[in-house]
């Protein structure tokens, strides 16, 4: 379902290309630089995120991205390692594979799995791994499905993404990281959801760590 | 693959105390918890007092930090101190006129702007702009930095310049040294800086080693071989 | 060291410490039991609501000339107000040809369930005392309430609907308006003019807040939702004259196209209410999930250890400075009384958010859904 390549642009420290299912992103990070005056923390590390869609003129919409996906990383970054700096993600959104004007959750989880892989890639410190998944709640409220397609997607009562910190061997949830749905669900169906998408979301961060793993395979392969 | 580890895993260190943390590790001040912050191999050597542990992991942006053997670049000069750029886009550092052997004050140092140095990181705080020097501060004698005639620089990742520096074992200069000669100076900030007489040797060094950092090491002698033999029939 | 060092305890001023150590002056306050704000853990703020008699459907209306304002409301909440206005248009609809005779518009195989829905284009405004572009808290907050209004199925597509009525003059020069719903079905309407096209109304909403006080998602859909409940769509006719009309017009001077042009009027006394799907009226609640720092608590008197402090404490309602820069994680729940839940989101910070705490704030935001809606 979910394949990924690190560092497939030149310019910028770290950056990779994800795609899942029918949604393809690629991310760059820059960083740590000098950040502009008024973006500069005096303690920890600047974020800024910019996510470009895959037509268009970047809009509301793509600032909400940004925020949602600056809420996932922020948290996770080994912030206070880097006082004064910044680091910048960018996305473009290469493939959206979904009816943009209605729904963003599965360009939001494709950016923030993407992250993860670019920032590793960058070698900014992170403090935990994580990773995330979209799932949709079928019209009888009965099957949960990860990573829905299209149709799904647009048949679906509700949707829903987690986004989860995740450590010890990318296997023990740490904490909830985002969590957001949308739609016709019930407490019963947030629970439900919780549950089956913690699974599917340490399924995914073990595909994440498969990656990373070439990756570092790459990188020693003079050893 | 000897043992990966991600942000958010667990060292494999069984001690508490005595842990000297290298890069890739890091104690969280509020839990006083060691964990790595970086993707890469684990690597924690012990010894009869203390533990060390660090993430061996490659990346492309150089931080600078005490002790760092570097090449750097001159790229402008003041009224007492060199600004060298260590790596493109990166925030540059300064060569202060009295890092110098027997630097005085009348004793101007004599580096231009394009010139290449070989210097030591000698202040690397978070807070300020780096330092570099080029001359052993500690006995203030002369310890083979300073400016870096001719040559070429081959660029490398990060991880391999630190290899080719600190592994004595690593066999690819040895081997490179048995078809040419050449001076080398390794920057850990992943310039690789090589001097030979004859100008195709100095490509030919430039080029293998830029090409090796992608290969096995059972590979390099047949890439050092392709490399000169192409370079030395392109004679005419 | 010849002289002594004396060090003293230095005082501040409580709103002094809330500005320079907010958590601080969080963490001592919740070690009293209390938020800074006086409020219980678990207490919202009182709200408080009137239309503002800012609509020019509302009899009392404060301005009427030139007013387009079809539904208001004002929202205050602690020092905060909420004023939200909705304005509105009307577009015509792209009819697939071949659907036109068919009233019923179900679409056939699969269900699409957010084609089914209405949109409301809302616009936050901060007001901060300056002017310029939107912020990113602006924007982020209207793209939010668009996608919740949006997901939530809060208005079916059918209430905007525009049921055209016709304007026709009689041989003494009298004018009146026929609409078709309120027409006795013997009397017969063109239906050929009725089926040929399809007008809806767009419904866009401005919301201004003044004395931001933490977070305004919560605040804003809650006004925004009062005010859709209260929003009157005025009625609409075209010109008997006008509907057979048609009017040659050039395309870039090449071909002349025939194309029937219609000016639709709004009657400037018939309001419809807008019907709203009162089963996805919900309501927003938010909470902040905070961790208690043991070593800022206040010293305790032995006699009342027996208290457990708790990791992490959930705050309902987070208020003011201090409580916003020290909350690492929130929720934000939209429900109705019944459970019935639209939108939820959890971001968690470095604080852990547990079921238990998702399950106690979906507990509370229902109880609070009750209270709100018989605001209504």
């Amino acid at each position: 379902m979910l394949s990924a390549q690190t560092g497939v642009l030149e310019q910028v420290d770290g950056s990779c290309k994800l795609q899942c299912g029918q949604t393809t992103v690629e991310c760059s990070v820059t960083g740590p630089i000098e950040p502009k005056a008024r973006q500069e923390l005096p303690a920890q590390l600047a974020l800024e995120v910019i996510v470009r869609p895959c037509r268009g003129v970047p809009t509301t919409r793509e600032k909400l991205l940004e925020d949602q996906i600056r809420g996932v990383v922020t948290p996770v970054l080994a912030r206070y390692l880097y006082p004064r700096q910044l680091a910048q993600v960018c996305f473009q959104i290469l493939e959206s594979g979904e009816p943009e004007e209605n729904f963003s959750v599965k360009e939001l989880s494709a950016c923030i799995n993407a992250a993860f892989l670019a920032i590793v890639d960058a070698g900014i410190g992170l403090q935990f791994s994580f990773a995330s998944v979209v799932l949709s709640v079928s019209t009888d409220g009965e099957e949960i499905r990860t990573d829905p397609a299209q149709l799904d997607l647009i048949e679906s009562k509700s949707t829903h993404i987690l986004a989860l910190q995740l450590g010890e061997g990318t296997q023990k949830v740490e904490n909830v990281l985002l969590f957001e749905s949308h739609g016709d669900f019930t407490e019963d169906t947030v629970l439900r959801v919780l549950q089956f998408g913690e699974k599917s979301c340490v399924e995914t961060a073990q595909e994440l760590r498969k990656v990373v793993q070439r990756k570092v395979q790459q990188d020693f392969v003079w050893r | 693959m000897d043992s990966l580890i991600l942000p958010g895993d667990k060292f494999h260190v069984e001690r508490q105390e005595n842990v000297v943390l290298g890069p890739g590790a890091y104690c969280d001040p509020k839990s006083q918890k060691l964990q790595p912050v970086n993707a890469g191999i684990e690597v924690s050597r012990e010894s009869k007092k203390n533990v060390f542990v660090h993430v061996e992991f490659n990346s492309k942006r150089y931080i600078p930090a005490v002790g760092d053997l570097v090449v750097g670049l001159i790229t402008g000069s003041y009224s007492d101190s060199y600004k060298v750029s260590l790596e493109s886009f990166s925030t540059p550092v300064t060569l202060s006129y009295m890092a110098f052997p027997n630097a005085s004050k009348k004793n101007r140092p004599t580096l231009k702007v394009g010139d290449l140095v070989y210097a030591r990181v000698a202040k690397a705080d978070k807070e300020l702009e780096a330092e570099i020097e080029c001359v052993d501060s500690t006995t203030g004698k002369d310890a083979g930095f300073g400016l870096l005639e001719g040559g070429n620089v081959a660029e490398v990742s990060l991880a391999y310049s630190r290899e080719l520096a600190f592994n004595s074992e690593y066999e690819l200069l040895p081997l490179l040294a048995k078809t040419a000669q050449f001076e080398v100076a390794i920057g850990i900030n992943g310039k690789v800086w090589i001097k030979c007489d004859d100008v195709r040797h100095a490509l030919a060094c430039k080029l293998t080693i830029e090409e090796c950092q992608h290969h096995k090491s059972a590979e390099h002698k047949s890439i050092i071989a392709k490399n000169f033999k192409s370079l030395l029939n392109s004679k005419d | 060291m010849s002289e002594p060092v004396e060090l003293r305890p230095v005082t501040f001023h409580p709103e002094v410490l809330a500005r320079i150590a907010p958590d601080l002056y969080m963490q001592r306050h919740l070690s009293l039991g209390l938020r800074p704000s006086l409020r219980a853990f678990e207490e919202f703020r009182n709200v408080e609501i009137s239309d503002g008699r800012l609509s020019c459907a509302s009899e009392d209306s404060i301005n009427v000339v030139g007013n387009n304002i079809l539904g208001s409301n004002v929202l205050k909440c602690g020092k905060t107000m909420v004023i939200t206005s909705i304005t509105g248009g009307i577009v015509e609809d792209v009819v697939p040809a071949k659907s036109v005779d068919n009233d019923f518009s179900e679409p056939s195989e699969r269900t699409n369930r957010v084609s089914q829905f209405g949109r409301v284009y809302p616009v936050v405004e901060v007001e901060r005392g300056r002017v310029g572009a939107p912020t990113d808290e602006e924007m982020t907050l209207s793209q939010r309430l668009y996608n919740c209004i949006l997901h939530s199925g809060l208005i079916p597509k059918r209430a905007l609907d525009v049921s055209v009525g016709i304007r026709s003059t009689n041989s003494e020069g009298e004018s009146s308006v026929v609409y078709p719903d309120e027409e006795d079905s013997s009397n017969a309407v063109d239906t050929p003019f009725r089926s040929k096209r399809k007008w809806s109304y767009t419904l866009y909403a401005k919301i201004q807040v003044f004395s931001r006080d933490g977070p305004l998602f919560e605040l804003c859909w809650n006004s925004l939702l009062y005010a859709l409940a209260s929003t009157k769509l005025p009625r609409a006719f075209v010109d008997e004259r006008t509907t057979d009309l048609k009017i040659p017009i050039s395309m870039r001077g090449r071909s002349a196209v025939i194309r029937e042009t219609f000016e639709i009027i709004c009657d400037p006394t018939k309001y419809l209410p807008l019907s709203l799907d009162a089963a996805n009226k919900a309501f927003a609640s938010n909470f902040g999930v905070l961790e208690i720092d043991p070593e800022a608590q206040l010293p305790k008197d032995d006699d009342d250890m027996q208290e457990d402090v708790p990791g992490s404490v959930l705050l309902a309602d987070v208020q003011g400075e201090s409580e916003e820069a020290s909350v690492s994680s929130t929720i934000s729940v939209v429900t109705n009384a019944d459970g019935n839940i639209k939108h939820f989101r959890a971001v968690g910070g470095t604080s852990k958010i547990t079921i238990e705490m998702i399950q106690q704030s979906i507990k509370l935001a229902k109880l609070r859904a009750l209270d709100l809606k018989a605001k209504c």
